[in-house]
């Protein structure tokens, strides 16, 4: 008999989840969507580190590279003797320009390197094509970026133009390099290689092009021990003495590698928090649809315990629908996480660049996935099911139980609304119903405000970076061409662009890396000289004086780093020279944290380079600018030309594919919102049944039913919208605060800010949501069996 | 003067299909009600006596015949015709009372109240004298949670009357009270229809009530089997079940 019992009531399971199949499907899709997030970016994140980590051991990546004006290859044999050094590859670079088209230039990174033999640091993987031939003279190997913005392919001819001569080559191969899987084209920006290309050129064609016999100026290591580094560090810097050395740079410290590291760890942790969060969610869902049902089924519970069956027998029944929710949800989560892994890693590793795509099953990620999906489950099922020991058959099989169990008050703000204005006993109903069920009212408004929340924090996070590039290129950077020259040049010189035709107005301007010093703390930054009264180059100061002659002007992050206050003297160290200047000014700057402002006059004066400069700010008319461009690139000694929009377009192209995953939130928080607007409706609508069958036999019409829960609906959506877009703001700006930390630093500084038009997106959104749920309502009402149901007291 | 008909039913038969089950809830029912009559229809349960009382009441539809009721044929109304069909002529008393919980007592009345379109003030006296009619006036304030069974019934048939209807419809209205509660609430809906003239139509398996009755329907298997008219009915008091 009580075999035969256990039987029936696994029957009563599965009958009791197909009468509720919408409620039950859409909280297996809730916990699929936060598991599969959770599974898929984990096991993702995991590939990616492995892909790259792989690519960068396969490809040699160097562990330090020195750079350096100039050295003879022979200093190579040197560093080579060196005890933990495993090897070393010298390289001469230069910027130049590349001719894209006929009417098209654009700037680029030419890299010799050794044509007899693959490079035995920094290695390149060739994807057409192949290897240079021994004795290749003009051949060339492109970093793949290029290749693909251009579908250059092997075998194609290529254009360097090199200090005003144009040079044509043979493309002799399409590679891969782990130094450019995301290639920089400013200290800040990150070219897709539209507008800047990485060329690998033979060494000897290099420097016999520009006159370098058996120069080199990067001198590429890797160690045997990377925890003796700094040593290995110390003694090639003695070896390299006399000449020099610019800066060395550890590879974990080049910017693509941190770029490519910070993506991956900033990805894994929105994914860990948006699951965490989405689970809360389904906790709370599940935690709903017991009570309610427990509720409705207070009569059978008190049957079974009338019966004889044991507390822990029916609470382990009721346990079982999130048990089986858990089950089905976390396990179709946990196979399509599999797939969506790789799909994930081969997108990410495809958009990067990276050579290879290691994709593998976690089993540990994918057992704790599924244990996360089904305890999130349990938690929420706990205490509706602890409820039941609290019901006593004598009183639960009670036939106006629900008169009695729904003890109904006069709420506060009725009673404050009552003071304004005359409520209708109808829109009472509305009203009184929010509070009816505290419980379930709060869960609602904080899913909702939850999903909310997912949606406008990535928003936030997207609209940040398209904010700050959009804000840099308006008030910051106003010039529409930005030319560098690789040598100094006398002012007078390059002010006689102006006289070219279609140039509105040209500022000439300073560039130059350096190191500032105060106190014990060194920063790399860089140095930007400009007109006093520049109009092209916008500078926002933010405490201090004037823009003026005499002193430095820095950003708020050098302040904050190195502890400034305004009228300290800082050290200026560049060319050898240490040179001691006084803080005048703090600036805000949003592309490269770490710069500083000086007038032309006083970077030429700490320079010692006279009236020199290396660089130009124009304006120019429309439709002017590719003749411009032309005919800078045939300058001597033009280093690089930098289009405004195009620089901007490629800023924005690159965002977005780096806001995929964000979107891919995006879309889960909607689906998050969708089913807790709906799962809450429609418990409101389906618990009310009796009353709304009495209603409607008292001859009130349907559209007055459903407009009051859609009125109670969006006294619940309010606060709701309230609290989602605050927590929204706050998330977002903590991810940008936090784990940007490191851009910020490096990159690009972002301000946080949030699209007006995408808030009203979402609100639009829910809106539609509300609006499709209470179509649904209204036909469920409509096919309310009268009759039947005004014999019901149940609630 | 003759009282004219209130309801009329001609050949009118109802099936219910349960599963692949066809039920005949109703067989050929012809009925005619008098204005002002206290009908009582008797029957055991599952003898039709709330289904007919339901196609009378416009919550259900006949499967063949026709339902007349104060001069409106029910048949080819839409459901939003018959909405406002029972909120212009019915009033309905149900055995589980079926108040609104998170209103108060006076708001579930004024609730129905709000639905006959009279000017605010009006209704708050009328609400208010209805509540004293049902003997309720001062638990006016009070929520459904706070009454007993007897007066959330009380409260119940103030709100069936409270749109002043034509026909005032009683799905077993005792059936979950005790004796004294029940008698009381039978005298309620004695003198509505003693006092103001009210047609009533009350369902019940009780035999004992169908005393107090002008006219007592009896129903079985779906069919009527006795209608009996009642001259002397017998006051509520002297009622014993």
């Amino acid at each position: 008999m009580i075999l035969m019992s256990y039987k029936t009531l696994r029957k009563k399971l599965f009958r009791d989840i197909f009468s509720r199949k919408a409620q039950f499907l859409i909280l297996c899709v809730t916990v699929i969507v936060g598991i599969l997030t959770y599974s898929s970016l984990t096991m993702a994140t995991y590939n990616l580190e492995n892909s790259y980590e792989y690519a960068y051991k396969e490809l040699k990546y160097a562990d330090f590279t020195i750079y350096l004006e100039a050295a003879p290859q022979s200093i190579l044999k040197q560093i080579e003797e060196i005890t933990n050094v495993k090897n070393v590859e010298g390289r001469l670079s230069i910027e130049a320009g590349i001719e894209v088209s006929e009417d098209r230039q654009i700037s680029g990174l030419i890299i010799g390197i050794n044509s007899s033999r693959k490079p035995r640091v920094n290695d390149i993987v060739i994807l057409d094509g192949e290897y240079f031939h021994d004795g290749d003279k003009n051949a060339c190997i492109l970093e793949q970026h290029i290749a693909k913005a251009y579908g250059y392919k092997a075998g194609d001819q290529f254009t360097l133009i090199i200090n005003g001569s144009k040079i044509n080559l043979l493309i002799r191969g399409i590679a891969a390099s782990a130094e450019f899987l995301i290639t920089f084209s400013e200290v800040f920006q990150i070219s897709s290689g539209y507008t800047y290309g990485v060329v690998f050129v033979p060494l000897d064609f290099l420097q016999s092009r520009l006159g370098l016999f058996n120069i080199i100026n990067e001198i590429c290591v890797t160690v045997q021990d990377k925890s003796l580094i700094e040593q290995t560090i110390n003694e090639v810097e003695s070896v390299l003495k006399s000449y020099n050395v610019i800066k060395i740079v550890k590879g974990e410290d080049q910017p693509g590698y941190k770029a490519l590291k910070w993506d991956i760890e900033g990805f894994y942790e929105i994914a860990e928090m948006f699951t965490m969060l989405i689970l809360l969610v389904a906790a709370m869902e599940i935690y709903i649809m017991l009570k309610r049902l427990i509720i409705s089924q207070r009569k059978e519970i008190g049957i079974l315990k009338a019966m004889g069956y044991k507390r822990k027998q029916i609470i382990f029944h009721y346990l079982s629908y999130a048990i089986l929710i858990g089950l089905i949800g976390s396990t179709i989560g946990v196979l399509i996480s599999i797939k969506f892994s790789q799909v994930t890693t081969y997108y990410y590793t495809s958009v990067l660049g990276i050579p290879f795509h290691l994709t593998k099953i976690y089993p540990e990620v994918l057992i704790t996935s599924f244990l996360i999906g089904e305890l999130s489950c349990i938690i929420g099922a706990i205490l509706p099911c602890l409820e039941t020991l609290k019901m006593y058959p004598s009183e639960i099989m009670k036939p106006y139980l629900s008169t009695l169990m729904i003890k109904g008050r006069v709420p506060l703000i009725e009673k404050i609304l009552q003071k304004f204005f005359k409520l209708s006993t109808f829109s009472k109903i509305s009203i009184r119903n929010l509070f009816r069920n505290n419980v379930r009212t709060l869960s609602t408004i904080l899913g909702i405000s939850l999903s909310l929340m997912l949606i406008v924090s990535m928003f936030g996070v997207m609209d940040s970076f398209y904010n700050t590039i959009e804000v840099g290129y308006k008030d910051y950077e106003k010039w529409d061409i930005r030319v560098r020259f690789s040598t100094w040049k006398a002012t007078n010189e390059v002010l006689q662009i102006k006289e070219w035709e279609g140039i509105i107005k040209v500022e000439p301007f300073i560039v130059t890396e350096a190191s500032i010093e105060y106190g014990n703390e060194v920063l790399d930054c860089l140095i930007i000289g400009i007109p006093q009264n520049s109009t092209l180059r916008g500078l926002k100061i933010v405490k201090g004086s004037e823009f003026q002659s005499g002193g430095i002007f820095v950003t708020k992050d050098i302040v904050k780093k190195l502890n400034l206050d305004i009228g300290k003297n800082i050290t200026i160290k560049i060319f050898n020279r240490n040179i001691s200047i006084k803080l005048f000014g703090i600036c805000e700057e949003l592309f490269y944290a770490r710069t500083c402002f000086l007038t032309i006059n006083t970077a030429q004066k700490i320079l010692g380079i006279g009236e020199s400069v290396n660089g130009a700010y124009i304006k120019s008319e429309t439709g002017k600018l590719s003749n411009i461009r032309k005919k800078l690139y045939n300058l001597p000694n033009v280093e690089r030309v930098d289009v405004k929009e195009e620089s901007r377009k490629e800023w924005l192209d690159v965002m977005r594919e780096f806001t995929v995953f964000p979107y891919v939130m995006l879309i889960m928080g909607l689906l998050i919102a969708f089913s807790v607007t709906f799962n809450t409706l429609t418990i409101n609508v389906i618990e009310r049944n009796y009353e709304h069958a009495t209603l409607l036999t008292m001859g009130i019409p349907i559209k007055k039913i459903t407009r009051a829960l859609f009125i109670e609906t969006i006294l619940m959506i309010i606060p709701a919208i309230i609290l989602g877009m605050g927590l929204g703001f706050m998330v977002s700006y903590y991810f940008l605060e936090v784990f940007t930390e490191q851009l910020t630093e490096e990159f690009i500084v972002l301000k946080p800010y949030i699209n007006p038009l995408n808030i009203t997106q979402t609100i639009i959104f829910l809106i539609a949501v509300i609006i499709i749920t209470h179509y649904i309502s209204k036909k469920q009402i409509r096919k309310i069996n009268l009759s039947k149901l005004i014999k019901e007291a149940v609630v | 003067m003759p009282n004219k008909n209130i309801v009329k039913l001609m050949n009118v038969s109802k099936t219910y299909k349960v599963g692949k089950t066809e039920v005949k809830a109703l067989r050929n029912i012809n009925l005619e009600i008098d204005e002002g009559e206290f009908v009582v229809i008797l029957g055991p349960s599952g003898s039709g006596k709330t289904t007919l009382l339901n196609l009378i009441g416009g919550i259900d539809r006949p499967t063949s015949g026709d339902v007349i009721v104060n001069g409106v044929k029910l048949n080819n109304l839409s459901d939003e015709q018959l909405t406002e069909f029972r909120r212009k002529n019915i009033g309905f008393v149900f055995q589980f009372f079926n108040l609104i919980p998170t209103l108060t007592a006076k708001e579930n009345v004024m609730l129905a109240a709000e639905l006959s379109k009279r000017d605010g003030e009006d209704l708050e006296k009328i609400v208010d004298s209805l509540l004293s009619f049902v003997g309720l006036k001062d638990f006016a304030n009070r929520f459904p949670s706070e009454l007993s069974g007897g007066q959330q019934q009380r409260i119940a048939i103030a709100r069936a009357i409270a749109k002043d209807p034509a026909l005032l419809l009683c799905d077993e209205p005792t059936g979950e009270l005790d004796v004294e509660a029940g008698k009381r609430v039978l005298s309620l809906l004695k003198s509505l229809n003693e006092e103001k003239g009210k047609t009533i139509i009350l369902v019940t398996h009780n035999t004992v009530i169908a005393d107090i009755a002008t006219l007592v329907i009896r129903l079985k298997d779906g069919e009527i089997s006795e209608v009996k008219r009642v001259d002397n009915p017998i006051g509520v008091d002297e009622l014993s079940w």
